[in-house]
């Protein structure tokens, strides 16, 4: 017979057995961290464009993007890049994962000390790896194996080069952006109901809300789109002169914050005053980015200020539900008081590029920069067609994050050299684009076939109206200012930087909405200097001013 | 003392297998509750994640820091605000309803009514913002309804003074169906007998709840009051971050929202780390003195 003690005894050992931290499950996980750095060095070839004799295995992380639409099995294991680094260089790029939260992963596996072999960080997780001493110089290395092109990109960005480095040294990899023509904003409207009450381009601001009210009076919902945020307030603000959300150079030499200065005055009480008058949204205090995409898509609204993706994102949905008519074109913002509008341009960096201590061949990872690099650049005419568009179309650049380093110049030239294709015709022979071809095959696709996924690409580039074609004016113009934080926050930005933000936010919005004056402002800006940004002003002044 | 020492030792050799069978429950308590309560360090720390529990040490700075920042007090008064009166609400809202259904003679519509009120709970509050945003906007179903009736449109997620209470109300409505089945149990198990008898002495329904249904009702009562204390200081993150927006910060901001924003979104641990500490405190502190009142007013002890 079973003694009951016998039988509890069972449960109880098979309870415990069952815990996995007991079989050793949870002592597996720790070994294996620290990645494939465990590996050997692979002999360096001689030349900066042979291939290793050995194969060479790097390791690297992936932010997931939903915007990558893989064909044929591709994966972001293993994808049209990833088989020509094997091909090429005979390098074997591993993921030690994939996620949709890069950022948060990323600071995990930083306090883990488990980093890949290279990544991109951000710049304050930049500033951390290096203080813990985890990634290397790479400043020597850079000018060992970097290709004449990579080294071209810092010539024309070499301030952006600046903020790679630490006391003197490089050690992230800036990878740049798209280039100052993509930081610009511009009022977008409705172009059926602008056709349909046969208005004109707008010239001033007050044409503009002459445009949005007619829209409201017309086809109902309302007039002007804005968020909680104040976003839209911010893009409009150049129309006065002001220029918030930049560091801007004052007139008695000193750097100030855009968003606190006199001129800003000015255009919340204009703001003020049309949210009185109805032509702001009444619920923009409840408003955020997917609402208002959802309104424009469903017709509510015929006019809102944005940036130059717009195209994208709303716009196949927009055309979905409300047909290709609806489409939503953008114009540059126009002056409000008669003076040249200078548009914002912000520091724009996408990232860095680092390579961990413990990486074996750090070169190994300057050559895959230098094939991106000359994939982007150099690969039209050297190339086949059918290569390079199986390396850029569905997105797949998106599987190279980690090592995109962006010329400058790539969507001015890119502009370019698709508004002249298409200026000669819909059928012309495209192997001279190079990757350009599928920006412009896009907009040939939305004018013969009205195709939604071409949108995006017609009004950010597709001739002289589109976003592109204002913003290469301002360019060529000169009439932009540059942030003068050319780089990342100082220490108090860092750690009150969202407070700062939240007393102008909060105040603005109240006296929009008619809770407070208008003379409220100067207390705002006042807290605001309490609260850091006095300190944060003179730290600006000390880093970047002159 | 000998002999006693002796009485322990048969106890412990007759109880060996609970302790055995306690053992894994104690170990996992260990490893994920008291192990990681090392990692408070960080909020005594400059913490750079690189660097790890070796980051320079700084002592109360980071509470120095945050009790400087303009708006933080205000974000403690605006928490104590909304979860006091969710805490109060969050009682008296299911008691009466468990005590009217109580009252329902018939089965088969008190089950019904049960599950209704308790499926709110299931449903996260990310889905369940985006529903109430579309039900309180000004052209939302609510308003329509309201103008209706002849009233002024009310920005019930756009107005400070409102705000509050939007969160008070739609917290309860989406909790009070649990509260109601806790205390539906509690009910079920006062003995009927109690009532037959108050039956014979002539007494009403109404006074049959003074005092027999309530009074015995104050025990499990005051339990969810001593378990409920604890989180004061958490007056739903989730809820307000998914409804909240600048307009509403003076009094919609509370504790965790403004150190979402502060700490979180710029990776700044020690901060959070600082904030996470003192709430524990505070909330040990409101768990004791809620457990010493509870015993003094209401004569209920736990241990």
């Amino acid at each position: 017979m079973w003694d009951k003690k016998v039988i509890a005894l069972a449960i109880a050992a098979v309870l415990i057995l069952c815990f996995p931290g007991f079989v050793g499950r949870g002592a597996g996980a720790v070994g294996n961290s620290g990645g494939g750095s465990a590996a050997e060095a692979v002999p360096v070839p001689e030349g900066l464009w042979d291939p290793y004799e050995q194969e060479l295995t790097l390791t690297t992380v992936m932010e997931e993007n939903s915007g990558t639409s893989f064909q044929n099995g591709d994966t972001y294991d293993d994808n049209p890049w990833y088989r020509a680094f094997k091909d090429r260089f005979n390098i074997n790029l591993k993921n030690m994962w994939i996620s949709n939260d890069y950022g948060t992963k990323l600071n995990l596996a930083i306090a883990d000390r488990d980093l890949p072999d290279f990544c991109y960080v951000n710049a304050s997780q930049l500033a951390s790896l290096e203080k813990s001493g985890l990634i290397m110089d790479l400043t020597d290395l850079f000018d060992t194996y970097a290709s004449d092109t990579l080294k071209s990109y810092f010539e024309i960005e070499s301030d952006t080069y600046e903020t790679g480095c630490l006391g003197g040294r490089l050690y992230g990899i800036p990878q740049l952006s798209y280039g100052n023509i993509d930081k610009f904003n511009y009022v977008w409207i409705r172009k059926d109901w602008k056709d349909q009450l046969g208005l004109a381009d707008p010239q001033t601001m007050d044409d503009v809300l002459a445009i949005a009210q007619a829209f409201k009076e017309n086809f109902g919902g309302y007039a002007m789109g804005e968020m909680q945020n104040l976003d839209n307030m911010n893009r409009l603000a150049v129309a006065y002169g002001a220029h918030p959300g930049i560091w801007i150079e004052l007139e008695d030499g000193t750097l100030g914050y855009g968003t606190v200065q006199p001129e800003m005055k000015e255009v919340i009480a204009a703001y003020a005053e049309w949210y009185a008058e109805g032509i702001i949204n009444p619920n923009f205090t409840t408003t955020n980015q997917d609402k208002l995409f959802q309104d424009a898509i469903n017709g509510e609204v015929g006019v809102v200020p944005w940036a130059q993706w717009f195209g994208y994102n709303p716009g196949p949905q927009i055309i979905e539900n409300l047909g290709p008519e609806a489409i939503f074109e953008p114009y540059p913002i126009p002056s409000a008081n008669g003076a040249e509008v200078e548009g914002n341009v912000g520091f724009g960096n996408i990232g860095y590029i680092v390579i961990s201590n413990n990486c074996k061949n750090p070169e190994g990872v300057f050559k895959l920069i230098n094939f991106w690099c000359y994939m982007m650049d150099d690969a039209a005419g050297n190339e086949d067609l059918e290569f390079i568009s199986s390396l850029y179309d569905n997105n797949y650049p998106n599987c190279v994050r980690c090592l995109t380093v962006i010329n400058p110049m790539t969507d001015y030239n890119q502009y370019t050299k698709v508004t002249d294709a298409l200026a000669k015709g819909l059928d012309v022979d495209v192997t001279e684009l190079g990757k350009d071809a599928s920006k412009y095959n896009s907009c040939v696709a939305w004018l013969t076939k009205q195709d939604p996924d071409g949108v995006g690409d017609w009004l950010q580039q597709g001739n002289d109206k589109s976003a592109y074609g204002i913003a290469k004016e301002y360019l060529d113009s000169g009439t932009y200012l540059k942030d003068a934080k050319w780089g990342q926050d100082t220490a108090t930005l860092q750690s009150v930087g969202s407070t700062l933000n939240d007393i102008l936010v909060e105040g603005f919005t109240q006296i929009i909405i008619g809770e407070k004056d208008i003379d409220y402002f100067d207390t705002l800006v006042e807290q605001w200097w309490k609260a850091g940004g006095e300190m944060a002003t003179a730290e600006i002044n000390e880093t970047y001013g002159n | 003392m000998p002999s006693k020492k002796k009485i322990d030792k048969t106890k412990l050799r007759n109880q060996a297998q609970y302790h055995l069978m306690l053992l894994p429950g104690v170990i996992i308590t260990l490893i994920f509750c008291y192990i990681p309560l090392y990692g408070l360090i960080i909020a005594f720390e400059d913490y750079n994640p690189g660097l790890g529990f070796a980051s320079p040490w700084v002592g109360l700075d980071n509470f120095k820091f945050l009790f400087n920042q303009p708006n933080f007090v205000r974000t403690i008064w605006n928490t104590l605000y909304i979860a006091v009166f969710k805490l109060l609400l969050g009682i008296i809202v299911p008691v009466t309803f468990a005590v009217l259904l109580n009252e329902m003679i018939s089965n088969k519509v008190k089950r019904v009514y049960q599950t209704l009120i308790y499926i709110p709970n299931f449903m996260s509050w990310v889905i369940l913002a985006g529903v109430m945003m579309d039900l309180l906007g000004s052209d939302g179903a609510i308003n329509v309804l309201l103008g209706k009736l002849g009233i002024e449109a009310i920005s019930f997620l756009g107005n400070a003074k409102v705000f509050p209470w939007t969160m008070i109300i739609s917290d309860v409505w989406k909790g009070f169906g649990y509260g109601t089945i806790v205390y539906l149990a509690a009910l079920t198990g006062i003995d009927p007998g109690l009532y037959e008898s108050a039956t014979l002495d002539g007494a009403t329904r109404w006074q049959k709840i003074r005092y027999i249904t309530v009074p015995l009702l104050k025990p499990t009562i005051v339990l969810m009051l001593v378990l409920a204390l604890g989180g004061v200081l958490n007056a739903g993150f989730d809820q307000v971050f998914n409804l909240y927006s600048p307009v509403v910060y003076s009094t919609g901001d509370i504790i965790d929202t403004y150190v979402y924003r502060l700490g979180i979104q710029q990776a700044q641990y020690s901060i959070g780390a600082a904030v996470g500490l003192f709430k524990s405190l505070v909330s040990c502190i409101l768990v004791c003195v809620s457990y010493y009142m509870a015993d003094k007013l209401a004569g209920y002890k736990i241990f």
